[in-house]
């Protein structure tokens, strides 16, 4: 008796319980009674872990907010600069476009040598039609050396710095070209004005100029190369009491969106002024 | 300070000049923003060195332009004195004599342009030069007024709030 109630024997009887216990569980025997014992609490744990969560999501979410805004932000300007490379590389491949069609132009004319440049500005003066170009007397430009594309005439140097020159177009007021018609071989004056317009004038009245007539430089004045088209003739306005007729002239090119140009460099311009006097 | 400030905008404007906005015409004419610059800042009733960036503007611009050599420089000149001019007695109005200043000046320089470019002997009809190149000039200096008038005020708070604490 004294053995049965010691503290001992409980303690062993307890274990031994216990142990059966374990035994029965992990041999299967018990896992209907735990299945009933243990639905109810891992039901409710699991609404508990639902619950936590919703609190962690509630607390944690924001940050998470911030975090995905951040990205977008990186993101969206990863996009921009992206989208500014390819604006960047279209620009270089329409760049690169005019250089080849300009080259293609150089090859043609192999008698010339030439000296590719940007067109970098205009005159602010508006009574004026003139170029700033980024190639200046380092770069072998001098005063008077002609300015073409692969279209036509586009003017002549008029003022040089080292690395910068100012080109006078075709059409400023105070240009003047002596021109000749390509299909009736007759020479004429093409003169600029303030509005841009191209003007041929001293046509003789016996002349039978008709539009589309394509018009080429002459030579004569010393001023421009032979043989550059000029521009078309768009309308002829002849009056039976003029001596001479006029006609208005298309350029063979569009001076607002003009970006890249050659200069004729091998050519030295005559001044004939001091021949007439001027 | 005020003369680094109105200095650097000077340049910066007159390369926007070149660069951008003498490629905006509207029929033969364009808007002159250094012009603009000039009588913006010499609105400012302490902008007392107005000079500096009224002769470095026209300077850039002579040098730049193929207009007959002091035209553009005299343009400027009258431009910025005229403005001093009425900022005296039109001080309780700036909007209104920004306004008028624009008009005066942008056809005082064109008027100038057109006796000197007939001096040296190009054909300038006047009338037609008045109908393609002034007016329309006119109106684009007028829309480029306002954001020019608010930006070079914003600039000059900078400047001269720094002279009003010392």
């Amino acid at each position: 008796m004294r053995f049965k109630n010691s503290r001992t024997f409980r303690t062993a009887v307890t274990a031994l319980v216990i142990l059966g216990i374990v035994l029965l569980a992990f041999s299967g025997f018990l896992r209907p009674v735990l299945g009933v014992m243990m639905d109810p609490f891992v039901k409710a744990q699991g609404w508990i872990s639902n619950q936590f969560m919703a609190v962690y999501d509630f607390f944690t979410l924001p940050r998470e907010v911030t975090d995905l805004m951040a990205e977008n932000a990186e993101l969206k300007n990863e996009v921009a600069q992206l989208q500014s490379q390819i604006i960047e590389l279209q620009e270089q491949l329409s760049e690169a476009d005019i250089l080849y069609a300009l080259l293609d132009f150089a090859r043609a004319k192999p008698e010339n040598t030439y000296v590719a440049a940007s067109v970098i500005g205009r005159d602010p003066n508006p009574f004026m039609h003139y170029l700033i170009i980024d190639h200046g007397s380092d770069d072998g430009i001098r005063y008077g050396m002609p300015v073409v594309t692969q279209q036509g005439l586009v003017g002549k140097v008029d003022a040089v710095t080292a690395s910068a020159a100012r080109v006078q177009l075709i059409n400023d007021p105070d240009s003047s070209i002596n021109v000749r018609m390509q299909s009736l071989n007759e020479e004429a004056q093409l003169v600029g004005s303030i509005t841009g317009d191209l003007e041929l004038t001293m046509i003789p009245s016996d002349v039978d100029l008709q539009p589309g007539e394509i018009l080429l430089t002459s030579g004569l004045g010393g001023n421009y190369p032979a043989d550059v088209v000029v521009g078309q003739v768009a309308t002829v306005q002849k009056k039976e009491s003029d001596i001479f007729q006029t006609a208005l002239v298309q350029s063979a090119i569009d001076f607002s969106t003009l970006r890249a140009v050659l200069v004729i460099t091998n050519f030295n311009a005559i001044d004939i002024d001091l021949l007439t006097g001027d | 300070m005020d003369i680094l400030l109105s200095s650097i905008l000077v340049l910066i404007f007159t390369s926007l000049q070149l660069g951008v906005i003498s490629r905006i015409p509207l029929q033969n004419g364009m808007a002159d923003i250094a012009l603009l610059f000039v009588v913006m800042w010499s609105l400012h009733p302490q902008a007392k060195r107005f000079y500096i960036p009224t002769l470095l503007a026209g300077g850039l611009m002579t040098f730049i332009s193929s207009v007959p050599v002091p035209a553009v420089l005299i343009s400027y000149v009258v431009a910025a004195v005229l403005t001093r001019y009425l900022v005296n007695r039109l001080w309780e109005m700036p909007v209104f004599s920004m306004l008028i200043i624009t008009v005066v000046a942008t056809f005082l320089q064109h008027l100038l342009y057109i006796l000197m470019m007939q001096f040296q002997g190009s054909s300038i009809p006047f009338l037609a030069s008045l109908q393609e190149i002034t007016l329309p000039s006119i109106f684009l200096n007028i829309i480029f007024a306002f954001p020019m008038y608010l930006l070079v005020r914003d600039a000059q708070k900078l400047v001269y709030q720094e002279v009003e604490n010392e």
